[in-house]
């Protein structure tokens, strides 16, 4: 150990700890999951399975209502970010772009919808929702999404559009584009940090939300998380392994497609307004 | 007799083709008729009129926040004005969008779009011409080689200097073919010395291509070296329009007469507003001697600045009050700083109002 700490140098020493810590505290849990999700035999205090083996997997790949919510989950997070994207991007960039009356009003009003306390939120929606048939609708579900992940879909992009200089919007209006074509031509791509880092978010949100999409979905609408709560409460933490596993992938992907945009500074920059 | 007035009616039809020709160097390019603009009360650019020929290259010259921006980017269609005409090649173009302009614009900076290549950012506008691919490359890659960056075609806009983008820039208005360059302190990013050498650039450029440009500047020194005419602005209006050497001999208003070139102030006699003098036509002579001319003043040399054939003096004249001289080397004896020493001016400088 002491060699060690010669060897790296004292902060370079600290940093390595303290990195080793990070990836025990964040990775070890995945990690037991992961082993779990291929465990055979595997009694609950026990670290480790006695024995692996895909019997969960296929337990869970052949439940119809298990595969079905996987599906129902996944085009519930595609409707719900490209619907945000749609509502959202106008207004992000309207708030960067336009000097007008009521515009900090209008910033922090997508603020409220993350302020109050999700449940009441939720509430609220659901008493309205009964007046106009929305219970147990997929309509329903994706608003209630689309309210929660508002916020972010608005904030992040309209700090990157604001990041985009004008003269740059400017000069493709003088070399003879329309707005339009400036918009997604220009505009967007220099945003694409800011709206990737958005539409993930809003994704893994919707993919995640299991709350809202209980209380107004049910009893027609069952989503992933909704149905994770049963298997949790009706069969072994394997079962809910496997199908943690499952929820994890598609974030996995995005993450690995998208890793270039996922900076920090991307991040940061969308926070600035 | 019949040969002769042949001959005459040839020479005559030969002098009015010539005529022509005259007639279409000096034609008007752009013509600007009362625009008005104004932000508020108080800020903006009101009753402008202003004529640019066939090309010419013509600058707005003034202080910051005089309105030069304000009256280009109306030009280019940036800004919806209130009031006024702008006519470009007889057309009104007033009403139309800067997508719709035969104007190219280039900012003082951020103008390269940093997500494409050089050769992409040069395309973009030709593509929306529906320009063929192979004329495409070939107007590229001759226009790069107009403003000395060819073979930068792959790089990102990040990858370039400062100087190099503003190239790139004006390069991708230029491939565009536009009727009016409008430039608005395209070089004022740059450091001095690149700013020199672009200003020489962007005269041989323009005479290659036969150019008609509109330049905006706060730089008297770039204004005076680049341009044919310069119109002086200040608080949202032209207050002259010249040829450099007419600002410069015969300024109309104080102001022009200060902001152009250096200008000392000396003091007139009773009741007499203040005297007006470039510094090369003030006479100083060693204090015993007294300078010749009208008035005769004294003052403490502060410094002796070598500029080759010249030297600038610099004296004060009273509490926190300057002026300089330039004078030949062989005029100036030795003097050091500190002496008491006697000037006068040759030739004043008289404006038509203050
Ligand atoms: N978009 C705007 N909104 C309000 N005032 C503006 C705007 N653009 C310019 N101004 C004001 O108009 C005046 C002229 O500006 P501008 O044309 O940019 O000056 P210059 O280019 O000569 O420095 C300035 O006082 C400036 O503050
Ligand atoms: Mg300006």
């Amino acid at each position: 150990m002491k060699r060690l700490y010669y060897l790296l140098g004292k902060n370079k020493f600290w940093e390595y700890i303290l990195f080793a810590v990070f990836i025990l505290v964040f990775y070890g849990p995945l990690v037991n999951m992961l082993t779990l999700s291929f465990a055979g035999k595997y009694n609950y205090p026990d670290v480790v399975p006695k024995t692996y083996g895909l019997k969960w997997w296929q337990f869970i790949l052949s439940n119809k209502n298990l595969v079905s919510s996987i599906t129902q989950s996944l085009i519930l997070a595609i409707v719900v970010t490209a619907l945000s994207l749609l509502i959202c991007l106008p207004a992000a960039y309207a708030i960067a772009r336009f000097q007008f009356k009521g515009r900090t009003l209008v910033r922090l009003s997508f603020l409220l919808t993350n302020a109050f306390p999700k449940m009441g939120i939720y509430t609220a929606m659901a008493v309205v929702f009964y007046k106009i048939h929305l219970m147990g609708t997929f309509t329903g579900v994706v608003l209630v999404h689309i309210v929660n992940t508002m916020m972010f879909m608005v904030w992040i992009p309209s700090g990157s559009f604001a990041n985009v200089h004008i003269q740059q919007e400017e000069s493709a209006r003088d070399v003879g584009a329309g707005p339009i074509r400036t918009f997604f031509h220009i505009t967007m791509p220099l945003a694409w940090p800011g709206i990737i880092v958005a539409s993930l978010y809003t994704f893994l949100g919707s993919m995640e939300e299991a709350q809202g999409s209980l209380l107004i979905g049910l009893p027609n609408v069952h989503t992933m998380p909704s149905e994770l709560y049963g298997i949790i409460m009706s069969y072994a933490d394997t079962a809910g392994s496997v199908f943690a596993v499952i929820l994890l992938i598609p974030a996995l992907i995005l993450l690995i497609v998208f890793r270039k945009y996922l900076s920090g500074e991307a991040m940061s920059k969308g926070f600035r307004m | 007799m019949t040969e002769i007035t042949e001959l005459s009616d040839g020479i005559r039809g030969l002098l009015h083709a010539v005529e022509r020709v005259d007639e279409m160097e000096d034609s008007i390019k752009l013509e600007i008729k009362n625009l008005t603009k104004m932000f508020n009360d108080h800020e903006g650019v009101h009753d402008i009129n202003l004529t640019v020929h066939n090309g010419e290259l013509l600058t707005l010259l003034g202080p910051s926040g005089c309105g030069k921006t304000t009256i280009l980017r109306a030009i280019g269609g940036f800004n919806k004005i209130q009031s006024g005409e702008i006519i470009l090649d007889g057309k009104d173009i007033t009403a139309l969008p800067p997508e719709k302009r035969p104007t190219g614009m280039v900012f003082q900076s951020y103008n390269l779009w940093p997500h494409m290549t050089i050769y992409e950012n040069m395309e973009f506008g030709l593509k929306l011409r529906k320009t063929g691919k192979a004329e495409r490359r070939s107007m590229i890659e001759s226009m790069l080689k107009l403003v000395r960056m060819d073979g930068s075609e792959k790089k990102y806009p990040g990858q370039l200097s400062g100087g190099q983008q503003q190239r790139v820039a004006i390069a991708r208005a230029l491939v565009l073919k536009p009727s009016l360059l409008l430039l608005d302190e395209p070089f004022s990013a740059l450091d001095a010395k690149i700013r020199a050498a672009m200003r020489d650039e962007l005269k041989r450029i323009q005479q290659e291509a036969g150019l008609t440009i509109v330049f905006v500047t706060h730089d008297q020194e770039e204004a005076m070296a680049l341009s044919d005419r310069i119109a002086v602005m200040s608080r949202g209006i032209i207050q002259q329009i010249d040829t450099p050497t007419e600002l410069y001999d015969h300024p109309q208003k104080e102001f022009v007469a200060r902001f152009i070139g250096d200008m000392n102030e000396l003091e007139g006699g009773t009741g007499e507003k203040a005297i007006l003098v470039r510094p090369e036509d003030i006479t100083l002579r060693p204090d015993e001697e007294k300078a010749p001319g009208a008035l005769t003043y004294q003052g403490r040399i502060i410094d002796i600045m070598m500029l080759g054939h010249y030297l600038k003096v610099i004296i004060s004249t009273g509490k926190d009050k300057e002026i300089s001289a330039f004078v030949k080397r062989e005029e100036v004896g030795d003097w050091t700083p500190g002496e008491t020493i006697a000037y006068s001016w040759r030739k004043r400088v008289t404006t038509i109002e203050g």
